[in-house]
């Protein structure tokens, strides 16, 4: 200690005082950006409700194939998007877990032929999956009605064509397409680890997944399902084709913009647009508030 | 736990209120099925619902652009009528040998359509080529008014003039209908069927244009399974005391006798 | 006990060759190396959460090479503990009895005892979302010990302690092991735990493994001198 006292530590010599450029540019610059991006939907939306008029949205609600329209949307789309949702989650476990992985694994001097092949499957099955979200929405539309035209499909066409599981069908096309996505994604961000961890404590591979990944992916699954549904909602070509647009039938929200639109009822058809975002939000709304309680419960980070 | 139940809950409801919507607009079998251009519905809607009445035989109307109709009639080769915009997708089925006998129902001449009150004050073709008028023209590849008012221009010799003009080329006529109310183009070509649509819109006609027409066509599908009785809404459409009346009052131009 | 003999591994572009090694039953052993030499790797292996290219595994006296990590009667405790995040602190204690269908009467037995050997009662209700990081590993430590099984692997466990929370850990670890009898192998890269907790001392380097004896000197590279033979089959070397 005696030596300590002796001999005070030297301080470092001053460096130049220095200061990085203001920050104020950066947070302009961001919010500028996304302000101008978020004003110019609000704005999309404001010019849409200078054209209709409450009275004209209130005779849309009145008549009865509008009423139909947004029923048959609603529920439609929501078969659709839990339809989504049961597809996506395994197939994007699938994706995540056993096609990308599987292939850093091996060694490069194992068996090049087999790495190889799992590389080039995971490139091919990933392809198709995106295929729906490529292709123009009247050509899914035009493909579905050339697929019901062979066996075995033939023999359920007349309960499928141009009737209302038609409607869920060419929505489905779509939307699973981005459920995936999202799915394949949540499960690439949850660590390998906790499977693991669970897999010593005595689980089979399906139970693993459904204690520990299935919990974890709640949130994920949630946002993959309001995709969907969104995405359903606003279907519109797959669904003139295959399901048709016929009132009171296989009539939903997207179609009735259209048939409004194409007798020049264009006041019509932007009150039944906005009504469409109406029911969107609200749904939308309601899942975020959903998943945020969910989150709030359990003490997780946000 | 309780979670699940709530889930098996919210999807056992969703499931039977499919399950309702499917029975109840899964109506009988037997009835025809109409391909119609989504701009005729008016007339053809009640004309539908007037022959339901009068026969007991109900009429299903599939909607959509006359082109997109003709691709599903070939691929899905199910329905029994195909009522086009124009006469000349009815000719193009034929000549694949979807159409068998066709019946036509109105005659369509081409007017210059414009904005309420006229404010550009065009009164004949000419103006059109005026630097402070926006015109919209149909695609003369994809609509039929757009090749006839080519065809008629082009003889006339003014073709190229006002195509190189033209602010806009749109694949549909009502899509320019649309188009002059909304105000982004201040005039385009239309048929006056169409334009009638638009009671706030104004119609100015040209003797060019009036030389030119058209004719809406209602054919019989050869992959009809009930041919006789899809001939004879086919005749109720274009009957002189049936159909023709209720197309005069939304603005058609009745078709002079049936016939081939 | 754990017996490993001529083990290969593949991991990437990196790989382990004939491993062999044997820890006698109840034993507590440090396998030590340097960070990226592959103790993870063959911890892994031996949990059956790696495929291996040659080799046998044997514990408590059966062999489980072929066998899935479930079926080997394995506690894995992970680095950082790997918490389930959707589960309390007693569902984690409980999640091994719940899986083999255990009543729930028994269950609630077993998390008490696991909870008062642990000092986990307070935290039972608690989400491991505010956890200390000494507390994190008590709960996974509870998790994998929970089925009773007859071999522990702790892969660093205490990395990330402070130095009060890691003595603590320390005489906690080495108090439950002689409790319950479980063989351990327990990696880590200091050596003054590897003094404190070891029974045996293995060093992992450049894909061989060498014995260390407990209570050596520390000397500047600290895996110098004692053993260099390749089969560890001597018991414990006495102190």
């Amino acid at each position: 200690m005696n030596s300590r006292s002796s001999h005070p530590p030297a301080e470092a010599p001053d460096a130049p005082a220095y200061r990085p450029p203001s920050d104020l540019p950066f947070f302009i610059a961001l919010s500028v950006i996304s302000g101008a991006y978020i004003l110019l939907i609000v704005l999309l939306l404001v010019a849409d409700t200078f054209y209709t008029s409450w009275g004209t949205i209130g005779q849309a609600l009145c008549d009865p194939a509008v009423r139909y329209s947004i029923a048959l949307s609603l529920i439609s789309c929501s078969v659709t998007a839990v339809l989504s949702v049961c597809v996506a989650v395994p197939t994007g476990y699938l994706l995540s877990r056993h096609l990308a992985p599987a292939s850093r694994d091996l060694s490069p001097r194992q068996a090049g032929f087999r790495r190889g092949a799992l590389v080039g499957l995971n490139g091919i099955v990933d392809t198709i999956l995106d295929i729906p979200i490529v292709l123009p929405p009247l050509v899914i539309g035009l493909s579905l009605l050339i697929l019901f035209r062979f066996a075995p499909f033939r023999f359920i066409d007349r309960y499928v064509t141009y009737e209302v599981p038609a409607v869920i069908l060419a929505q489905f096309m779509v939307a699973c397409a981005f459920a995936v996505r999202t799915m394949r994604v949540t499960f690439d961000q949850i660590s390998l680890r906790r499977e693991q961890v669970a897999l010593t404590l005595g689980c089979s591979r399906g139970q693993a997944f459904l204690h520990v990944v299935m919990p974890e992916a709640r949130r994920g699954i949630l946002a993959a399902g309001t995709l969907a549904w969104a995405r359903a909602l606003g279907e519109f070509g797959p669904i003139l084709v295959f399901a048709g647009a016929t009132r009171m039938r296989t009539e939903v929200l997207s179609t009735t913009v259209f048939l409004e639109l194409s007798i020049g009822r264009l006041e019509v058809a932007v009150a039944v647009s906005l009504l469409m975002v109406v029911a969107a939000l609200v749904v939308l709304v309601v899942t975020r508030l959903f998943g945020l309680r969910e989150s709030f419960l359990k003490g997780m980070a946000l | 736990m309780a979670k699940w139940v709530l889930v098996a809950l919210a999807v056992g409801v969703l499931a039977a209120a499919a399950l309702l919507l499917l029975s109840v607009s899964a109506r009988p079998r037997g009835g025809l099925l109409l391909y119609c251009a989504a701009g005729i519905q008016p007339p053809v809607k009640e004309i539908a619902a007037a022959y339901e009445k009068e026969h007991g035989v109900a009429v299903q109307v599939q909607y959509g652009g006359s082109g997109q109709l003709l691709s599903s009639i070939e691929i899905a080769k199910r329905g029994d009528l195909f009522l086009a915009g124009d006469n000349s997708y009815i000719e193009m089925a034929r000549k694949k040998g979807l159409v068998g006998e066709s019946i036509p129902l109105a005659t369509m001449r081409p007017v210059i359509l414009v904005g309420k009150g006229n404010p550009r004050k065009i009164r004949a073709l000419e103006d059109l080529l005026r630097a402070d008028v926006r015109v919209a023209l149909a695609n003369p590849d994809q609509a039929a008014i757009g090749r006839t008012v080519r065809e008629l221009l082009r003889k006339a010799g003014t073709w190229d003039a006002l195509e190189k003009h033209a602010a806009v080329l749109k694949p549909t006529v009502n899509d320019l209908a649309n188009d002059v109310k909304v105000g982004s183009a201040d005039a385009a070509i239309v048929w006056d069927a169409t334009a009638r649509q638009y009671p706030d819109l104004e119609m100015v006609r040209s003797e060019l244009l009036d030389q030119a027409t058209e004719q809406v066509t209602v054919g019989v599908l050869c992959a009809s399974t009930q041919p006789a009785e899809a001939l004879r809404f086919a005749r109720y459409l274009g009957a002189a005391d049936r159909g023709l009346p209720i197309f005069r009052k939304h603005g058609y131009e009745p078709a002079e006798g049936g016939g081939k | 006990m754990i017996a490993v003999q001529d083990l290969c591994v593949q991991a990437g572009a990196f790989s382990l060759a004939d491993i062999s090694f044997r820890v006698a039953p109840g034993h507590y052993a440090v396998l030590m190396g340097r960070t990226g030499g592959g103790k993870t790797v063959l911890v892994e292996a031996i949990c059956g959460l790696r495929p291996i290219e040659r080799g046998r595994v044997e514990l408590k006296g059966r062999e489980v090479t072929r066998l899935r990590p479930a079926e080997r009667g394995i506690g894995y405790v992970p680095q950082d503990g790997a918490l389930f995040l959707t589960m309390t602190v007693h569902e984690h204690l409980a999640f091994a009895l719940r899986l083999r269908k255990m009543p729930a009467a028994a269950i609630a037995r077993r998390v008490d005892e696991l909870a008062e050997m642990l000092d986990l009662r307070p935290l039972l209700a608690r989400w491991p979302h505010g956890l200390s990081g000494g507390e994190t590993q008590r709960v996974a430590l509870g998790r994998a010990l929970a089925a009773q099984p007859g071999i522990l692997c702790l892969d660093e466990p205490l990395n990330a302690l402070d130095h009060e929370t890691h003595a603590q850990m320390c005489v906690l670890l080495k108090r439950v092991c002689r409790q319950t009898g479980v063989t351990t192998l327990h990696v880590t890269h200091s050596m003054d735990e590897a003094q404190r907790l070891a029974d045996r001392i293995l060093v992992l380097e450049r894909g061989t493994i060498t014995e260390v004896p407990v209570a050596a000197p520390a000397s500047p590279s600290g895996y110098e001198g004692g053993g260099g033979s390749r089969d560890m089959d001597a018991a414990r070397p006495t102190a």
